[in-house]
């Protein structure tokens, strides 16, 4: 058996679940299928498959470690986010209806979570996370130190996220007449 | 899931929101960062609850642009209320007023001959040759290099005389709006003038637009020091030489119009659509479409007609293409009661009811 059928054989096994996995983190539909495509290709390049002996945890290990990297790289570059929205906002007009809907559940929770917390936490939550101040500019404004406000902050993201969590229990799965071409994706990195 | 396993999970959940609290205040250590590698690889837990928590963080980056922020404030009235609360903070007046003492001494120069420099402005710009006028049409952007090396970006509609002399760099903003990006030079201090309004900048970036009598400055770079006139109404002499002088820091903006002045700090993202129109883009954040339709004709050659006050009084929001204001305004006609209609030299806003108003924001 040459490597590309084994990798692709393991794709087609793994694929729509490694896939839900992503897309349990990633709120985008393409951008889940781009980073599960991603994660294949990484550890295509750098494994034989043949020496793996649990493909299933190695590729969730793999994935893990993508998302976090995705995810910090993300973090670096937060006004990166604005641009790629105004982008595609203008690009494709306003965003599909079914996508807004899914948005709309999400920002209840999100209200709903940032409403329980102390009116102070609040506060300097919505300043620093929604209005991008900087923590220092938060502390400035609300007379407390910078430290602080990265409390309220930690504070703020732990009960949206515990909320969040409750919320998405089932997160959608993916079906398998939703895969497309690894070939042409592939061909699209390159 | 176990109750034991439960815990260590909710425990990982806070040690991670923490992790990504530290990683946004941006003044991560080393070895702090070091530490937050090994944390992640200590165990699958953490490395899960790291992703729920950077998933949390994400979805509001998502909503903080300006756009979209405004967009769901409008349709989400207790995500307007949440918000609402800390408009206090966010509008925090920072004015810092200096009194024109000997320190600075070109301002009490200015301030004590308000008069002589309107004179002597319209010598230099319109007498000799040593000012050169730049003008915009209708719809148009433009960008022009001083000498010095500064830089102007002229905004639709904009025309300004430049004077540069040995001891000064001097410029004068007759309408419109321009963004300047001054070459540092501490032997010719950079000034524009806007009617009786000094602002003077050292080596720095800032925007001003000027209508009609309203004239706003936002400072992008540096520091920026503006001698206001008088308000109106003040015609006692001693009153306008004891003007005030406002010192601008970044991300600072100053409306300066008949009531007087006020300065307010922009967040981040609404500074940087303060001077997105040089990349064509405006942003209009939840106001009138009266007011809306006022700013927008500056860049319209057609004139822009509302047929009624019900028209005008609604309130819109979102990202404006200034080469194309029609498809702006078609734009509305999806999400509004409105109906536009262009004609060779007019554009109609008239207000009518949408049939469909199942998807009206309102349901949220």
């Amino acid at each position: 058996m040459t490597p590309d059928t084994l990798f692709e054989k393991r794709y087609r096994q793994y694929r729509p679940e490694v896939q839900n996995f992503v897309a349990r983190y990633v709120g985008n539909y393409s951008t889940a299928e781009d980073i599960t495509h991603e994660i294949f290709i990484k550890v295509h390049k750098t494994t034989q498959w043949e020496s793996v002996n649990e493909p299933r945890a190695y590729l969730f290990a793999t994935a893990r470690n993508h998302l976090i990297n995705h995810f910090r790289q993300r973090a670096n570059h937060q006004r990166d986010s604005t641009i790629e929205y105004d982008e595609l906002r203008h690009g494709n007009g306003t965003p599909c209806e079914e996508m807004r809907i899914e948005a709309r559940s999400d920002l209840r929770n999100l209200t709903a979570a940032i409403g329980s917390l102390s009116p102070r936490a609040r506060k300097a939550f919505i300043l620093s996370r929604i209005y991008r101040f900087s923590y220092s500019e938060v502390g400035r404004k609300m007379g407390i130190s910078p430290r602080t406000v990265e409390n309220h902050v930690a504070k703020g993201l732990l009960t949206c996220t515990r909320i969040m969590a409750e919320y998405n229990a089932d997160p959608p799965q993916v079906a398998e007449s939703n895969i497309t071409d690894l070939v042409l994706h592939r061909k699209r990195l390159k | 899931m176990t109750k034991n396993s439960k815990n260590t999970y909710d425990k990982a959940l806070i040690e991670a929101s923490q992790w990504i609290a530290r990683e946004g205040s941006g003044d991560m250590t080393s070895s702090e960062k070091a530490e937050l590698e090994n944390w992640l690889a200590d165990n699958i837990d953490h490395q899960d609850a790291y992703l729920a928590n950077s998933k949390t963080a994400e979805l509001f980056d998502s909503i903080s642009s300006h756009d979209r922020r405004e967009e769901l404030r409008m349709s989400a009235p207790e995500f307007n209320d949440l918000l609402g609360e800390c408009e206090d903070l966010i509008m925090m007046e920072q004015v810092k007023y200096r009194r024109p003492i000997n320190s600075f001494g070109w301002v009490a120069t200015i301030a004590a001959s308000v008069l002589m420099i309107a004179v002597s402005a319209i010598l230099i710009f319109n007498g000799g040759s040593m000012a050169t006028i730049y003008q915009t049409n209708v719809g148009d952007n433009e960008t022009i290099m001083l000498n010095d090396g500064s830089i102007i970006t002229l905004n639709t509609d904009t025309r300004i005389s430049v004077a540069l002399s040995d001891t000064e760099r001097r410029i004068l903003l007759e309408h419109g709006e321009a963004y300047f990006a001054v070459a540092k030079d501490n032997t010719r201090p950079f000034t524009v003038v806007i009617g009786d309004d000094i602002i003077r900048a050292v080596g720095t970036a800032f925007n001003i637009k000027r209508r009609e009598e309203i004239t706003k400055v936002t400072v992008t770079e540096g520091i920026v020091e503006v001698k206001t006139s008088a308000p109106t109404g003040a015609s006692d002499k001693s009153e306008q030489i004891s003007a005030p002088v406002s010192m601008l820091n970044v991300g600072e903006k100053l409306t300066i119009d008949q009531q007087g002045s006020r300065a307010i700090m922009l967040a981040p993202i609404d500074l940087e659509h303060t001077i997105s129109w040089r990349t064509g883009m405006l942003h209009f954040n939840g106001e009138r479409l009266g007011t809306v339709v006022r700013e927008i004709q500056y860049y319209a050659s057609k004139e822009i007609i509302l047929a009624s006050n019900q028209v005008s009084d609604l309130i819109v929001g979102g990202s404006f293409n200034t080469k194309n204001v029609t498809s702006f305004l078609k734009g509305l006609e999806l999400t509004f009661p409105i109906k536009v209609i262009e004609r060779d030299s007019v554009i109609i806003i008239s207000y009518e009811k949408k049939q469909d108003d199942i998807l009206s924001v309102s349901n949220w």
